[in-house]
């Protein structure tokens, strides 16, 4: 259990390290299975973690992605969680007085201290469109922290267009670096030196990790 | 720091590893990797990867001074650490 929480806290400090930092969190892969011999995991895998936090404001990644968890976590949500509240409760701007969800979502349910008969009749699609945006709004949170572009454009355009994600990836990878680009066409991994010798040992056969 | 430094003087052309560096100077792993990148990313430090002695496990990341890490060790033990201290903003 213990050397189960120890990974997971392992595979979140990795995450947080980046792409930049990734043969670091290769490195501290490597040694957690030390820590596990020596019987305190945990204590590393902490350790680590909050050494890739310490890490993240250096890393112009790990900035993005800091102001990404801080406009999800401090903005979208929240006001996700007010929407559904205004569409539940009928706080703030949605006065529905005593009438429950249900009752607000059927149109004959709408009660009368609404304040006339437009706002009447518009207060069970103003509220389903209330709702839908509170609930498209924690989509848009979860996508902005998920950051897996490739994927969701590939999602998007499935159907229209049959683009390969690897093609998405590599045209991602060549927006963040142009010296990718001749790796990319001739269909080479990217990384090179320490790093690819590293990626090439960690993800042999029957390594961990 | 200079715990780490020291450390790693001991036996300067002697490759480390993370972990022992740690059970050796009493840094946490979350002080102890920031060091390690700094001192890299100013060329105090090399690291080189090794294969793991046991089978299934991962390769293990391996640190031993430069030359400029070996005299900066050799300024600090000679009573340098001021400049030490400007040299490694952490």
């Amino acid at each position: 259990m213990m050397t189960a929480l120890s990974r997971c806290v392992m595979k979140i400090a990795i995450h947080c390290l980046g792409d930049r930092r990734r043969e670091w969190g290769l490195a501290m892969q490597g040694e957690f299975q030390a820590s596990i011999a020596d019987g305190k995991p945990l204590s590393f895998a902490l350790g680590c973690l909050w050494g890739a936090w310490r890490e993240m404001p250096a890393d112009p990644d790990g900035r993005f992605a800091l102001a990404s968890y801080a406009l999800a976590v401090g903005l979208v949500l929240p006001i996700a969680a007010l929407l559904a509240a205004g569409a539940i409760l009928g706080f703030p701007y949605l006065d529905f007085a005593a009438d429950d969800i249900v009752g607000i979502l059927s149109v004959h349910g709408a009660p009368s201290t609404l304040l006339n008969d437009g706002n009447r009749a518009a207060a069970s699609s103003l509220s389903l469109v209330v709702l839908l945006l509170a609930g498209t709004s924690v989509l848009i949170a979860w996508a902005m922290l998920d950051r897996d572009w490739p994927r969701r454009c590939h999602r998007a355009v499935h159907g229209g267009g049959n683009i390969d994600p690897d093609t998405l990836r590599g045209a991602a990878r060549v927006r963040r670096d142009p010296h990718d680009l001749a790796d990319h066409r001739l269909h080479r991994p990217a990384c090179r030196g320490p790093d690819a010798r590293a990626m090439a040992l960690a993800h042999r056969p029957g390594c961990i990790g | 720091m200079l715990s780490l430094l020291a450390a790693l003087s001991e036996h300067p052309r002697q490759w480390r590893h993370g972990y022992d560096l740690m059970k050796d100077t009493g840094i946490s792993s979350g002080t102890l990797y920031p060091l390690l990148m700094r001192m890299t990313d100013q060329g105090l430090l090399e690291a080189e990867w090794r294969d793991a002695v046991q089978m299934g496990r991962p390769p293990r990341h391996a640190y031993r001074l430069t030359a400029a890490g070996i005299s900066l060790a050799v300024s600090v033990s000679d009573g340098g650490s001021r400049s030490f201290g400007t040299m490694m903003p952490i």
